[in-house]
């Protein structure tokens, strides 16, 4: 159990909370969920994916998720909640309606949110990846290639991929292709075969409105940034 | 899928030399596709469900909670929230401690554990288990009940211990469903 808050630090404070689900359409893959949740500190503002993995295919935000992680923090006192401590389970009480009714992706930059989907891999070990499920529609980096050709970027040492998940034209392929990304960089590794220079993440950034001297573009105001997996951290008590 | 079942609670209470009340919620419970030998009866029993400070007690609620949103907990083989949950057990910390329970330490570790450094350095003796999880050879601290307030100096030296309390002490006097 965390420690609760030491006198002087200031507690982080979670002003909204929000669930994106990316839907397929095609029904070619399975839905995948993620949680975010909006914080303030010091005045600052920032944005966190809160779904750790599950499982090592799928992003899925659910109660349990939170349990490991934010419920905690709010128990301890070091997670508030609009300025407020809370009861754990008051605390889930206010995510069940965001899970019950999750928000598209393109609908997160009206929320000022912003969410991209970052691949790297080794390009010596990239050609040789596959996707875990053999019968998996992009099996392949290549087949990724040649389907998201805009999102890749190919240099000396790496095979780096990027999207933006909120961006109208992904809508109906955001599933899939995180289904693709997850299952290809990290489907068949194990704790004994980890490539460590392979990792997919998911990262979520504020933007605040556009100003006059930005020329229209959206400013990134900070840029929290979570790993997609998490290995399982066995008990060190017990195990 | 098999889940857990969670039958009965009942919580004990214990005076700590240090001036703070610490807390046993024993759960009675088992798996959902274990029957007894000739019967139609699941098997069931008595266990520590979470112990230590109330902090303590829910954070390990939370934690346990969370099974219930995937239905791999079932609180009287029901479907069950994990804030739900988390109200039973907050509701069994205020409820009146069972005067025929009792508990005493039952402290198993790996071998692997810091907890048997301390133990060592304590003076307390370690007696090896005959069983090992998972092949890792696992010892037993034997604590007298004069000396059972050390549990939850255990729990509050090696936070961890949280998450498997039934692997600390063991209770016994409550009645079977």
């Amino acid at each position: 159990m965390r420690q609760p808050t030491t006198a002087g630090s200031t507690p982080v404070n979670e002003i909204d909370r929000l669930v994106v689900r990316f839907p397929d359409p095609r029904r070619r893959c399975w839905d995948h969920t993620l949680g975010l949740a909006i914080d303030e500190r010091d005045g600052q503002k920032s944005v966190s994916v809160v779904t750790t993995m599950p499982e090592r295919t799928r992003l899925a935000m659910s109660l349990a998720v939170l349990c490991d992680t934010r419920v905690l923090q709010v128990h301890d006192g070091d997670l508030l909640v609009n300025g407020r401590a809370m009861r754990p389970e008051n605390y889930l009480d206010l995510w069940q309606p965001h899970l019950k009714s999750p928000i598209e992706a393109c609908d997160l930059p009206a929320r000022g949110v912003r969410l991209r989907a970052r691949v790297q891999l080794r390009l010596s070990k990239a050609r040789e990846r596959t996707h875990v499920w053999s019968q998996y529609r992009i099996g392949s980096l290549a087949q990724l290639e040649a389907e998201f050709e805009r999102c890749v970027r190919v240099n000396e040492d790496f095979w780096c991929f990027e999207a933006d998940l909120c961006d109208p034209a992904l809508v109906e392929d955001s599933a899939e292709l995180l289904s693709a990304l997850l299952g290809i960089v990290h489907g068949h590794d194990r704790s004994d075969n980890i490539d460590a220079a392979a990792w997919c993440s998911v990262e979520a950034s504020l933007v605040t409105a556009p100003s006059p001297t930005s020329m229209g573009t959206n400013e990134v105001q900070e840029v929290r940034q979570a790993r997609a997996f998490e290995h399982w951290t066995e008990m060190e008590l017990f195990a | 899928m098999s889940y857990r079942i969670e039958y009965q609670y009942a919580t004990l209470r214990f005076e700590h030399p240090d001036g703070r009340d610490r807390y046993i919620v024993a759960i009675e419970g088992g798996d959902n596709n274990l029957y007894e030998h000739n019967s139609s009866r699941r098997v069931r029993d008595w266990g520590v469900g979470m112990l230590g400070t109330e902090h303590q007690v829910i954070a390990q609620a939370v934690r346990f909670g969370a099974g219930c949103d995937g239905g791999e907990l079932r609180p009287g083989n029901r479907d069950c929230t994990p804030q739900a949950y988390i109200r039973r057990i907050r509701k069994q910390l205020a409820a009146t401690p069972d005067p025929y329970a009792t508990w005493q330490p039952n402290v198993v570790c790996s071998n692997a554990s810091p907890l048997l450094q301390q133990a060592r350095e304590m003076g307390l003796e370690i007696t090896p288990e005959r069983d090992d999880i998972w092949g890792r050879p696992r010892s037993r601290i034997v604590i007298s009940n004069e000396q059972r307030h050390l549990v939850f100096d255990f729990l509050d030296r090696h936070p961890s211990l949280g998450r498997a309390p039934w692997s600390l002490a063991s209770v016994g006097g409550l009645t079977p469903s």
